[in-house]
């Protein structure tokens, strides 16, 4: 029954422990896999298929999407073993578009000079077209021979013929039969243009001049400069010519020529705060004049553009905070100390636009600058810039801009000592270089129990902790207080204090196993010392009773275990008076059957039974029934009574 | 000692250590906060300073500057699902990362038109390994996605009924939605892109809807921009929240259970009246014996 209780015991406590096997419901698909050990692989038709895509947009001419798929390419995932000979690939893609953009706007624009007649200049852009095609030329053919090896690669070749990806691979084949079109196509358009040249240099056509004088070589930003000019085909003046000004290559203006050829305009520089410009003009024949005479183009002249620089000192505090503002202010000046009023200053973070003021008469600018809560911590760029206006140039000025997050300080109250289960009271306050924090989160934990607080309008906090028993015994535990600021320029702050714990549950757990334990053993010791003690204490008597020839009348044994002592006391007395044989004190009942066995005739067997009987009796813990007690009262009277009748 | 006496001590000693033992290893579950392998949320956790929660009946009552992560894959009850729409009504940030789950049951609760399509998301070209992994390189301008070049899904789905101004991310061209699970696109499954992350303001507060929890994972969080998508979504209403993961509707493993029966025996003997019928039983299991004993040999 005892063993049945523990192993039910056993199996609750087991049962209650381990994993339940209860059903849990099951996704439909896997929630995910381990990408670490995810298993690589590359779908070669939808590879091929972006390839596809690509190769066909630049045999389109239109490089800017085919870059732009160009550029998604980094987000494909490449085998190891696939990604150098991909990479490359991809480089020669990348490139092939890249020539072959910058070959068709050389074309283009060598057609548009060819055109104007502007020969010279046309000869050196179909020279780079030439050196570019041949270029396209190559790349096209690694990127066909890159396509078969890297099919083969991708097992393109090992797929049936009616499979998708051997359809994708004859797709990318046909797109690069179409490349090679292309490029036949610009072959032709560049024999084209440069045969056009060629006839254009046998027509023999009148080969013109134009010359070009500015009225000054300085001149102030914004200010305004004289060209002139005369337009000359072999000495003779070309009358009612457009001729067009080219202000740093960009065409400004076009004067028309009076009748002995020469030109006069007027050209408004732009507010471009740059020291030297370049001025040339151009003349192209239009008109009756195409298929008459050359174009030509003068020879460049420089202007110096004059402005004044404009100089800034602006003032900003080194260290600013999330969401607080600043004053950022300074003056703006001329060269020459002159104050700059009513100018436009603009403030940027890290290039990001944050505030605008404008100087006073003094050219003096203050304004409050409130940074955006959600800026980072760390060195940021300040930058100051008084915009250009007029013949003054802009200035800016960078100040490195600390930004930091304000430390609060927390003071706590706790008590030091604290008895579980309990309620903590925690108090405090948390304040700043600002002031105290309002809608502070105070968090506290303590022991792994928590308690969450909002502080106050004067910072203040109090919170109490419920405290539950726990697994400690005693001892110091940390409190950690940590404040979470509302504001965006307060940082969070951590504070910790130490209290010391005492759990009287726990101590009175363990002292409880400590006084089952104390007891288990005291009692193992005081059972072991009673059976070395028994002996002396019952034997004693017994042997008292045994070696004093007298016993005295008053010794009696009680109960079942007496009655079978007091049995082999009188069978001991027995034997002692037919045999002679004296129970002497340092003899054991065993010692004294051997010695006494051989006169004992016929109740050797019966008196052997009944020192068992007796030593189980002193000796073990076994406590003799009451079958065993009249077995040895029975055993006694049988020695009684052959040995000689009747009690000695 | 009799075998008889010893057994019992020894399956007690075993049962003591078992349990220790399962105390102290770490969870080992999908999306375990303590769990600290490849499917995990430790490394979340801990940049996040996120905090766990067992009950959605403790979210905050005022839950702003909160975010709530919730991956949604058992069903909620109807009190779950108001206390979700209180928590965002009142301004806390809930952020629903779902894949084959009960997502949509929030949404619909939520009166949202957002849908989570519930199939498998494969891209077999833009991709982490695998087709199983897509890789999202389209976003559109928001907070959320400011300094996210590319995120890596993993076993992920799709939204759908999600307008351009909720759509914060786009699967490539080149996806599709695995409808037979044959893991192959057919003529008849519908291709990419497909948005696969979103967000909208629902009163004081906002909903960001994610086609994959996945992408939590301690294994994942390494991966692209990942972590910094993650950051701007718990931080769409501000720096520094206090964010919580819901521990309350993922599936649970034999090791969970089994942990949650402990932390219920722990907690029921650190109660008071529990110490006390432990110091009690302790007692008496002990003496009882002794005792017994006694009174035989008298």
């Amino acid at each position: 029954m005892n063993r049945f209780k523990t192993f039910l015991a056993v199996v609750i406590l087991v049962a209650a422990i381990l994993p339940q096997t209860q059903a849990i419901a099951e996704l439909i698909y896997p929630p995910h896999e381990d990408p670490a050990v995810a298993s690589e692989e590359m779908d070669a038709y939808f590879f091929l298929t972006h390839y596809t895509s690509i190769l066909t947009l630049i045999s389109t001419k239109d490089y800017a999407d085919a870059n732009k798929l160009i550029e998604q390419l980094r987000f494909v995932y490449i085998p190891e073993d696939l990604k150098y000979i991909i990479h490359r690939y991809n480089n020669l893609t990348s490139e092939l578009a890249e020539t072959l953009e910058r070959l068709d706007k050389l074309l283009s624009s060598a057609s548009t000079l060819i055109y104007q007649y502007r020969l010279q200049e046309a000869h050196e852009k179909l020279s780079e077209a030439s050196i570019l095609l041949g270029k396209a030329e190559i790349l096209l053919g690694d990127i066909e021979e890159a396509t078969v090896a890297i099919s083969n690669r991708i097992g393109v070749f090992a797929a049936p013929a009616e499979s998708k990806v051997r359809e994708a691979y004859e797709r990318i084949q046909s797109v690069l039969q179409k490349l090679r079109e292309l490029e036949n196509e610009y072959l032709k358009l560049l024999k084209s243009i440069k045969e056009t040249a060629s006839n254009i240099e046998e027509e023999g056509l009148k080969p013109t001049e134009v010359t070009l004088t500015l009225n000054t070589t300085k001149v102030t930003v914004g200010g305004s400069i004289e060209a002139s000019g005369n337009l000359k085909s072999n000495g003779e003046d070309l009358p009612n010519r457009s001729v067009t000004l080219l202000l740093d290559r960009e065409p400004v203006l076009a004067a028309t020529t009076g009748l002995d050829g020469s030109y006069h305009a007027v050209i408004k520089l732009p507010y471009k705060y740059v020291h030297t410009m370049t001025v040339k003009a151009l003349y192209t024949p239009v008109g009756d004049d195409r298929g008459v005479y050359l174009a030509s183009e003068s020879p460049p002249a420089s202007i110096s553009i004059m402005f004044y620089e404009s100089r800034l000192e602006a003032v900003a505090p080194d260290v600013a905070h999330p969401g607080l503002p600043i004053t950022v202010g300074g003056k703006a000046t001329s060269e020459d100390g002159t104050p700059l009023g009513g100018r436009q200053v603009k403030m940027l973070l890290d290039g990001a636009f944050l505030a605008e003021a404008e100087t006073n008469v003094q050219g003096v600018f203050e304004t409050e600058v409130t940074l955006s809560p959600m800026v980072q911590a760390g060195q940021h760029t300040l930058t100051v810039m008084v915009e250009p206006h007029g013949v003054y140039a802009g200035a800016s000025q960078d100040k490195i801009l600390n930004v930091l997050k304000i430390t609060p300080e927390i003071n706590i109250r706790a008590p030091s000592f604290l008895i579980l289960p309990a309620g903590m009271h925690v108090e405090g306050e948390v304040r700043s270089s600002l002031g105290p924090l309002e809608e502070a989160t105070v968090t506290l934990e303590l022991a792994g129990s928590s308690a969450f607080v909002k502080t106050s309008q004067d910072g203040r906090f109090n919170v109490t902790m419920e405290m539950p028993l726990n697994l400690l015994l005693a001892g110091f535990q940390e409190l950690k207080v940590g404040v979470e600021p509302a504001e965006p320029w307060h940082a969070p702050v951590q504070a910790r204090i130490r209290v010391f714990i005492v759990n009287p549950a726990n101590i009175g757990v363990a002292s409880a196993a400590f006084i089952s334990l104390g007891a288990v053993i005291y009692t193992k010791l005081a059972k072991a010392k009673p059976r070395r003690k028994q002996v002396p204490e019952v034997t004693p008597t017994l042997r008292e009773a045994m070696f004093a020839s007298t016993l005295k009348p008053e010794v009696r044994f009680e109960g079942v275990m007496g009655k079978v002592l007091e049995a082999y006391f009188k069978a001991m007395r027995t034997i002692e008076t037919r045999t002679g044989i004296s129970m002497k004190p340092h003899m054991t009942l065993r010692e004294f059957l051997w010695e006494a066995k051989p006169k004992l005739n016929g109740v050797a067997d019966a008196f052997a039974d009944l020192t068992v009987l007796a030593e189980r009796t002193l000796y073990s813990p076994h406590v003799p029934g009451v079958s065993e007690s009249l077995k040895a009262e029975e055993l006694a009277l049988t020695i009684d009574r052959v040995l000689g009748g009747g009690a000695a | 000692m009799a075998p008889r006496k010893l057994l019992p001590i020894l399956v007690l000693i075993i049962v003591l250590l078992l349990a220790a033992l399962i105390w102290f290893y770490p969870a080992t579950g999908d999306f375990r906060a303590g769990n600290p392998f490849w499917n995990g949320l430790t490394t979340f956790t801990v940049q996040f300073k996120a905090s766990t929660t067992e009950s959605l009946s403790d979210l905050p009552l005022t839950p702003k500057a909160t975010a709530l992560i919730l991956v949604p894959y058992t069903q909620l009850s109807e009190q779950e699902l108001e206390e979700l729409k209180s928590y965002v009504s009142a301004g806390g940030t809930l952020i629903i990362m779902d894949d084959y789950g009960y997502g949509n049951q929030i949404l619909s609760h939520l009166k949202l038109e957002m849908r989570f399509a519930g199939k498998p998301l494969l891209d077999p070209l833009f991709n982490y390994r695998n087709k199983w992994l897509p890789r999202i390189t389209d976003f559109s301008q928001s907070p959320i996605t400011s300094g996210v070049k590319s995120i890596v899904l993993n076993h992920a789905t799709a939204l759908y009924n999600v307008s351009e101004t909720e759509a914060l991310a786009w699967s490539s061209s080149f996806s599709f939605l695995d409808l037979d699970g044959d893991s192959a696109w057919d003529p008849d499954e519908p291709a990419g892109p497909f948005p696969v992350a979103a967000y909208t303001k629902v009163e004081e507060g906002y909903v960001v809807v994610v086609a994959d929890p996945s992408i939590m994972i301690n294994s994942m969080m390494v991966l692209d921009d990942n972590a910094a998508f993650l950051k701007n979504i718990v931080e769409l209403q501000g720096q520094n929240p206090k964010v919580m993961i819901d521990q309350s509707h993922l599936p649970r493993e034999p090791l969970d259970e089994a942990k949650g029966t402990i932390a219920a025996v722990y907690a029921l003997a650190s109660s008071p009246m529990g110490t006390l019928s432990l110091i009690t039983l302790t007692l008496t299991v002990t003496l009882i014996p002794l005792w017994w004993r006694k009174q035989k040999v008298e």
